[in-house]
């Protein structure tokens, strides 16, 4: 128990919860808002449709390795995003932007964006795939009776399109919750503590500490479980499950 | 005025044509670019990646620049020019040859011959012998200009020191609210700031001088060549520096072709059975596969680290892919059950009628349909092991797979931006590859499998 009373007494405890809180309440909401509105955008075919899938479909293969690299090579002030802003002439030379020496939130903020430049592209073919498969007929009924765009949308293709959505979502959330080799690879252990990352810290960084990250990894399972079954819950979910 | 309203309409088509080429491009841009500075940092040297602003376009040569040290006794100044600053940088000083080859291919990629340098350096003896006097002259006449630089700079910094001061006082004079002292501090300020002024114009003025000296003097004291750049120089270092990395690459081709053969093969059979049969508990115990996702791997992994090792599979490839396979089977589940309930069970029913088993019917009807959905969740199973870093940290020790090493370059290595860029990218291709082979199949899968 003295693992358990040592990490519920760590200001790091609080800050990684609040963190990953806010990581996956923005990160999620945010990317299929987006995702579900460019879906929407570009539902129809369209020349070049596959080369356009293929390249949406990479930043997903990207490895979080890989997808490190590139955004710290990014984001370093003599990175090539400064360089980009300079050659546009938006910033002078001694104008750098330092975008890795934010306060926690501003950090917290560009792991989002960057976390969403990886998944916004994937989310958005799964909904596309979904929405392609929706039978015409029911939508042009919709229209047929006067509905607006906005009313088919919200009354016809949202629930037809629930299982989907809930599987995009049920399967996103999970991966937010243990989001963290990014964040370490931009901004090194405990700059923005979030759950997991402080699991691998206490294993790998700090020796001796194996108890205390086991201990940890016990909390992270059972606040995923408590998320996961919360959002199977409301999404109702379940009773999904039961009509198959 | 139905013609008005043709043509409106048909312009109103072209202008919501392109917008949305606009945003589908837009899109496209967005994902290309990071991904295009990547792959263009992974290709460029020390020197290039450090420069600033970073080029667009990796170079395929370098020019270099040889000169006679500042002091005789140092040998000679090798020089390489920066895209982005527009001058020489200096790369290094010194008489051994071998010095200087070795440090020019390490900071800009190239790797000069020792015998071309020996040849430019009798070049530049050459070259000084017959331009003697001019360099003389020349030299003689930069002198007092250099001198007289490097007065104008000592006084430059004094007075800036002195503002520096008076700056300090005026804060203390404002904190205490003596509004004399303040006025009497603020005009021997701006005299100061109006002397710096003078003196920095002035100092601007003699070194634009020198530079002009400089434009002829620099013709006659150095020779320029051209070499070029082996651009693929990184990724060869990179797999030299982590020594493991090539065993690395193998185990974890390995770990991610056993995943695949575990998930697929027992997720598989479960999806199957979801699909085709009805039992009790059925729904629950389809949500419960998906549960195992539910945890964070890391979690699982360490309680693995003792299971495994009682097994005998802890540091082996095999035991990696146990575990790995551990989230993957709930995943691969899902996918298939969704991809045989697809297929009408008609088609296996009149296979049988034909005289197929039911293991015929199975493999000869059902799975050469399946096999798109199949190859699909194969590439979740190859990617979500391939890229696996977490997990693979904490169940190897000696034997690490491929994202341990660049992870541990990575956090080890700060600062050799174009090195880690180079492993990104290894490690990014195979699953690149991958999934363009296979995008076909993952598109249908989220469409279904049409029959």
């Amino acid at each position: 128990m003295g693992n358990y009373l040592y990490i519920f007494s760590d200001p790091y405890f609080i800050r990684a919860v609040i963190n990953t809180g806010i990581f996956v309440a923005i990160s999620v909401t945010l990317e299929f808002i987006v995702a579900m509105v460019l879906a929407l955008l570009i539902n129809k075919k369209f020349r070049g449709a596959s080369i356009f899938l293929a390249i949406a479909l990479i930043p997903m293969t990207l490895p979080p390795v890989a997808v490190g690299a590139m955004w710290s090579s990014a984001f370093a002030q003599n990175g090539w995003m400064n360089s980009i802003l300079y050659k546009l002439g938006l910033i002078t030379a001694e104008g750098k932007i330092p975008f890795l020496a934010g306060t926690e939130w501003q950090s917290l903020m560009l792991i989002i964006m960057i976390d969403a430049w990886q998944v916004i592209p994937f989310m958005m073919i799964i909904l596309l795939a979904g929405l392609q498969n929706l039978p015409k007929e029911s939508i042009e009924a919709g229209y047929i009776f006067g509905a607006s765009r906005f009313t088919v949308l919200r009354k016809i293709t949202m629930p037809m399109m629930k299982p989907s959505i809930q599987t995009a979502l049920i399967l996103r959330i999970i991966a937010a919750l243990q989001v963290w080799l990014i964040i370490v690879m931009i901004y090194g252990f405990r700059r923005i503590p979030v759950l997991v990352e402080e699991v691998v810290y206490y294993n790998e960084i700090v020796l001796g500490y194996y108890r205390v990250a086991l201990a940890y990894s016990v909390i992270v399972s059972i606040i995923v479980s408590i998320v996961a079954i919360i959002y199977l819950k409301v999404s109702g979910a379940f009773e999904r499950g039961s009509e198959q | 005025m139905n013609r008005n309203l043709i043509l409106s309409r048909k312009w109103r088509k072209y202008v919501s044509g392109t917008l949305f080429y606009i945003v589908v491009l837009g899109i496209a841009l967005i994902i290309l670019i990071p991904i295009y500075f990547l792959f263009t940092i992974s290709l460029m040297s020390d020197q290039e990646a450090y420069d600033w602003p970073i080029r667009f376009f990796p170079s395929f040569v370098n020019e270099f620049v040889l000169q006679e040290a500042s002091t005789p006794d140092k040998g000679y100044l090798l020089s390489v020019y920066s895209h982005s600053k527009g001058i020489y940088v200096p790369l290094c000083e010194s008489k051994d040859l071998d010095t200087i080859v070795k440090k020019a291919k390490l900071k800009t990629n190239s790797s000069i011959p020792k015998e071309l340098l020996k040849r430019k350096i009798d070049e530049l003896k050459d070259i000084m012998e017959k331009n003697k006097e001019d360099i003389e002259r020349l030299r003689s006449k930069m002198t007092p200009y250099l001198e007289k630089l490097e007065r104008l700079n000592g006084r430059i910094s004094r007075i800036l020191s002195e503002v520096n001061k008076y700056n300090k006082k005026l804060k203390l004079a404002e904190r205490a609210g003596m509004k004399d002292a303040v006025q009497a501090i603020l005009q021997k300020l701006k005299s100061l700031n109006e002397e710096l002024g003078e003196l920095k114009e002035e100092a601007k003025k003699v070194s634009e001088k020198i530079t002009l000296l400089n434009q002829d003097l620099i013709p006659i004291t150095s020779v320029k060549f051209t070499i070029s750049k082996n651009i693929f120089e990184n990724y060869i270092t990179f797999f030299k520096v982590t020594n493991d990395s090539i065993p690395a690459l193998i185990r974890s081709i390995q770990v991610a072709l056993l995943t695949i053969a575990i998930s697929l093969s027992i997720g598989g059979l479960a999806g199957y059975a979801f699909a085709r049969y009805y039992f009790r508990g059925k729904n629950l115990l389809k949500l419960s596969v998906l549960f195992v996702r539910m945890f964070p791997g890391v979690s699982i992994a360490m309680p693995m680290v003792i299971i495994l090792a009682k097994m005998g599979f802890y540091d082996k490839p095999l035991g990696l892919s146990l575990v790995y396979s551990v989230g993957q089977i709930g995943m691969t589940t899902w996918i298939t059950a969704s991809i045989f309930m697809g297929i009408p069970v008609e088609l296996e029913e009149a296979a049988q009628i034909f005289g197929c088993s039911k293991w015929g019917a199975f493999f000869h009807v059902t799975l050469p349909l399946a096999l798109p959905g199949l190859a699909a969740s194969a590439m979740y199973a190859f990617i979500g092991s391939w890229s696996e870093t977490a997990q693979a940290i904490i169940l190897t020790q000696f034997n690490p797979t491929f994202p341990v090493v660049v992870y541990q370059t990575l956090v080890g290595a700060k600062g050799l931006v174009n090195l880690v860029a180079a492993g990104g990218v290894t490690m990014a291709l195979p699953a690149i590859i991958f999934t363009l082979i296979i995008r076909r199949y993952i598109l249908q899968m989220w469409g279904g499998v049409t029959v």
